[in-house]
């Protein structure tokens, strides 16, 4: 499925390049031209979108039993990479959240509710959001990035999301942030039973045509993105795609059943299963879907899938509460649909989304009110402080954030020694505090390990829960010169006139990045000046988004580069772990070798020191919780 | 060539001017024909201020009439030793350009502020400490602090010391954008124009394509293709990839106007090799010209490469104008955040002197190369020297 970021990654990571690459010249303004946060997020645009909708509803830390096999190997993993730095952790985000409460009833700033990841795709559901009695609203209005007349319904189609997907198309689950629940929405009941998953739909759904919801629909959407390399494939069908017509199966009209090859963790399954649109309406995909179950072989699959991701859907024929009316250059227009179920729980009969290319046009509209809320940007104090009283703003946990990714093919930093120096020098406290810009939506990590979870203390006393002693911090908040310098002297560097070298030649670190998500470039600032004042040659290249992102990091081509250190589409550590040992990115930017050696945390998980990561991350995808 | 005979012939295409700047009335093409160290010895005899027409050798020939001693034969009254010739080219060269330069209000103005950019980039390193987070507050205003005068940006950098630390790459970037295009289109165009026949039909080709070619996107591929990594002079090469091309254009059709000149003809019949007599006849001829263009030419590098930075399409791996425009932009959105303005503001006023420098600079230039005004300056030279030495005047 398009779903899965880290997946996605590993499968065809060079067509979503390329996509960056290809979107031009206007692209190239339009990326360059973002603020951080929002870089990051119409960067995805592209890529399908549903990236940013995965990361929905993303989970805080699951408590888990210290002593359980997942929760062991989850400490493994994260000692190993707290130990050998394959990646640099600097800071976890949180995005800054709005909501008009000008005409509008919505719940308060950093209540619950609020605590979606998307919220201003479930409160209208919820009927948490809703217009106040008296005000001639009839229009709640969000922004998009994309070109609204250009904008894809598809969603295998990875090119310039339609934020309108977000209210035409319902989604599986529902996953509350607060107790770490999934509930049922699209998919009102489900069972995971060692090998099947059952999925019940649920009922008095209809399509906007007036089709109504089936079974059928729920298996074409599964399948789909299984064919177009979702990660459930690697449960359901590891090594034959021919097989998914028989192992995703709709027995009657409301269930669908799921074989898996072999038992997976239920943790895992859900939330590849709940972030996911159902879209996949039997009248429009149906042709794509029979035809990619008859593919016999390879090639004419490959050829009905491309049928498929080269499709556009101008009239999208969604589920959801608001149906498709048009699309010009400047809005998306929607307007309710009152057949489906939750249609009473809004009392507003349009939304549009205008089209807000920049950062710096949505931080106007919602200072001038012209729009009502959104769900996700980055905005600095200085612009914060300009926002109407009626506007609020909270914060929500995004489980991801920039780190520093080392080529482990380039000299010094394939040296653990000099990765672990940086780590002591860089000081993550104030690259998370400039980086936000005055804000506090960067939370500098505390254990460098590829956990997540920092904003509600959920690392320590969570899955680090008895051990977190045993992890080094390297100094969040200050430059441990002593430590580096010792790193350092034992790799064979000596300090002369200020400078580190080794025989003769001065240590030097370029760090690459992508000049448009400005937020990064100033944490970035922040670790090159600490960095330099150490005596270590740090310089920050900064380039064009898709010269970064399309050539440069993809071909490996860095020494040092930044990239977000998590998984992210997902909350659990697992996916954080395949995605720093496993994905795409790992293996061919970062080159990262198989095997590591690391100090042993938990002798029952591995004896002596050479471990290979890539076989705890499958471990763990099936380990007891 | 001596000094002397070389600015003879650079100021003989202005014949006439200089005919009546020059105290013996020796025709400047004459001099420059004549190719002759000592030709001041002929003042007496020579026709006052005649204009040669038609075939420069026949009008001499005519002008010698039926004179016993050839001029090549002729030998100078008054010698001068090298220092005196080291002075005199000192007084040609500098001073005299100097003089006029601070007798015009823009062109004093734009070498002051050209000065002041100098000095930012050499000895403004020293004075200041170098930009670095978390140096003051956020977004302190500018002229609120003795500490920080212009202001810190979001992340409490000092602006004043990303200013001043921006200089030199950019003062680079631009020295090597006007450089390379005034080199390359001065030996396209004077290549070109002097050779003429086939040479000229193929760089004209070569040139009429980069002509054609859209430049700011041509950058903007080029330095996402290329591996810069922010070079500042390849970023300076890079901006300026064709406009050499529309001065090549230009200076070959100026070198049209010139080949067919006397004195260059003569050098041709002496038989001096192409080389020579583009860069000692036509060259020095073109220099007013040329030189506008450098100063123009900077000052498109500045604005193209601003805005690129601007737009985040070009890489930069130090602080630069531009690149501290777009941070104010999209980290603060400057453009409507009074707490923001002087981030913006700063690197744009910096911008805008300088190249308000650059202009003045090239309208005084204008009047340096303006052989009417150097000759009254050069006058004033002369006359003030004669009283208390016995230098040659004249020129």
């Amino acid at each position: 499925m398009v779903n899965d970021h880290s997946d996605r990654e590993r499968g065809s990571p060079i067509s979503r390049r390329r996509f960056v690459t290809a979107a031009g010249a206007a692209g190239i303004a339009g990326l360059a031209g973002c603020g951080g946060q929002q870089a990051v997020e119409s960067e995805t645009d592209g890529t399908g979108g549903s990236d940013e909708t995965t990361d929905t509803e993303t989970a805080t830390s699951t408590p888990v039993e210290a002593t359980s096999e997942a929760q062991r190997k989850i400490q493994e993993l994260a000692y190993i990479t707290n130990q050998t730095l394959p990646v640099l952790p600097v800071m976890e985000k949180l995005a800054q959240s709005f909501q008009s409460t000008d005409d509008w009833n919505v719940p308060d700033a950093g209540s619950t509710p609020t605590q979606l990841y998307w919220p201003t795709e479930w409160l209208p559901r919820e009927g948490e959001w809703t217009a106040e009695e008296g005000s001639d609203d009839e229009r709640l209005t969000f922004a998009q990035w994309a070109v609204p007349q250009d904008s894809q319904y598809n969603p295998w189609n990875g090119q310039n999301f339609a934020e309108g997907r977000r209210m035409l198309f319902d989604r599986f689950m529902k996953f509350n942030l607060a107790n770490q629940e999934y509930s049922g929405y699209a998919i009102q009941d489900w069972s995971v039973d060692e090998e099947t998953v059952t999925l019940s739909l649920r009922e008095g759904m209809t399509w906007h045509n007036g089709d109504d919801v089936t079974a059928t629909d729920v298996a074409n959407q599964v399948k789909l993105d299984i064919y177009n390399g979702g990660s459930l494939g690697s449960f359901v069908a590891p090594d034959d795609m021919g097989a998914v017509s028989e192992r995703v199966v709709a027995t009657d009209e409301t269930t669908v059943e799921i074989t898996l090859a072999e038992p997976a963790t239920e943790t895992i399954l859900l939330a590849y299963l709940q972030p996911k649109y159902l879209v996949a309406h039997e009248g429009t995909y149906g042709e794509f879907v029979a035809a990619l179950d008859e593919a016999s072989n390879e090639d004419e699959r490959a050829q009905a899938l491309s049928d498929l991701t080269n499709d556009t859907t101008p009239e999208p024929v969604g589920c959801g509460p608001f149906q498709f009316e048009d699309a010009d250059s400047q809005r998306t227009l929607l307007t309710k649909y009152e057949d489906h179920p939750d249609a009473d729980n809004m009392n507003y009969s349009e939304v549009e989304y205008l089209y807000k290319p920049q950062n710096q046009g949505r931080w106007n509209s919602l200072i001038n009110n012209e729009t009502d809320g959104s769900a996700t940007l980055f905005m600095p104090q200085n612009r914060l402080n300009q926002l109407p009283d009626s506007m609020q703003v909270s914060l929500i946990p995004r489980h991801w954030g920039m780190g520093l990714v080392f080529n482990f093919e380039e000299e010094p930093v394939d040296d653990v020694r000099v990765r672990k120096a940086i780590a002591h020098v860089v000081n993550r406290d104030n690259a998370a505090q400039n980086s936000g810009a005055g804000t506090e939506s960067k939370i500098p990590v505390t254990y460098p390990s590829g956990l997540t979870g920092e904003f509600n203390n959920q690392i320590e006393s969570g899955w680090l829960e008895g051990v977190a002693d045993e992890f080094d911090t390297y100094g969040r908040g200050e430059t441990q010169t002593d430590e580096a310098a010792s790193l350092l002297q034992d790799a064979g560097y000596e300090r002369q006139n200020g400078t580190w070298q080794r025989d003769g030649e001065p240590l030097e670190l370029p760090i690459k990045g992508p000049s448009g998500f400005s937020d990064w470039v100033t944490g970035v600032e922040t670790i090159v000046s600490n960095l330099q004042d150490f005596g270590i040659e740090a310089e920050s290249v900064m380039l064009d988004n898709s010269t970064y992102w399309g050539s440069d990091y993809a071909n490996g081509d860095f020494v040092v580069g930044l990239q977000g250190w998590a998984s992210y589409n997902q909350s659990y550590p697992y996916f954080h772990y395949d995605w720093i040992f496993n994905s795409w990115d790992s293996q061919n930017a970062w080159n990262l070798p198989s095997e590591f050696e690391s100090p042993v945390l938990h002798d029952q998980e591995r004896d002596g020191e050479t471990v290979t990561p890539v076989d705890l991350v499958a471990e763990l995808s099936t380990a007891n919780e | 060539m001596s000094p002397t005979e070389r600015d003879g012939a650079a100021a003989s295409g202005d014949a006439e001017t200089n005919t009546n700047g020059a105290d013996h009335g020796v025709d400047a093409v004459t001099e420059a024909l004549t190719d002759d160290p000592d030709r001041f010895a002929d003042a007496e005899w020579a026709p006052g201020g005649s204009a040669i027409s038609g075939h420069a050798r026949n009008g001499r020939v005519a002008a010698d009439g039926g004179s016993a001693v050839s001029e090549f034969q002729q030998k100078a009254d008054v010698s001068m030793t090298a220092g005196e010739r080291r002075r005199q080219w000192l007084e040609e060269r500098v001073l005299a350009p100097a003089r006029i330069v601070w007798s015009d209000w823009r062109a004093r103005t734009g070498v002051l502020v050209v000065i002041l950019y100098l000095l930012m980039a050499t000895v403004g390193q020293m004075l200041i400490a170098a930009p670095s987070p978390n140096q003051g507050g956020y977004l302190v205003g500018a002229f609120r602090t003795l500490e920080f005068p212009l202001g810190t940006t979001a992340s409490g950098v000092s602006l004043l010391s990303q200013t001043v630390y921006a200089t030199p790459s950019m003062l680079t970037m631009i020295a090597s954008g006007a450089v390379f295009t005034v080199i390359l289109g001065t030996v396209f165009g004077t290549i070109s124009g002097y050779k003429g026949g086939t040479t000229d039909s193929v760089l004209m080709v070569v040139t009429d394509i980069m002509m054609t070619i859209p430049g700011l996107p041509l950058t903007i591929v080029l330095a996402s293709a290329l591996q810069i990594e922010g070079n500042p002079v390849v970023i300076g090469i890079l901006i300026t990839v064709n406009a050499w091309a529309g001065l090549a254009r230009a200076i070959r059709s100026q070198v049209l106007t010139l080949r067919d000149a006397e004195y260059v003809e003569a050098s041709r019949i002496m038989g001096m090799g192409t080389p020579t007599i583009i860069s000692g006849d036509i060259v020095p001829n073109l220099m007013p010209y040329i030189t506008m263009n450098f100063v123009q030419q900077a000052r498109a590098v500045i604005f193209g490469s601003v805005g690129l930075y601007f737009l985040g399409v070009l890489p930069y791996n130090s602080v630069n104008w531009g690149v501290m425009m777009n941070a104010a932009v999209n980290r603060a959105g400057a453009t409507s955040s009074p707490a923001a303005f002087h981030w913006l503001l700063v690197p744009m006023v910096t911008i805008i002197v300088l190249a308000l420098g650059l202009t003045l600079l090239a309208q005084g230039a204008d009047r340096i190369f303006n052989p009417r005004v150097r000759a009254r300056h050069a006058d004033t030279i002369a006359d003030d020297d004669e009283s208390s030495s016995n230098t040659t005047g004249g020129i």
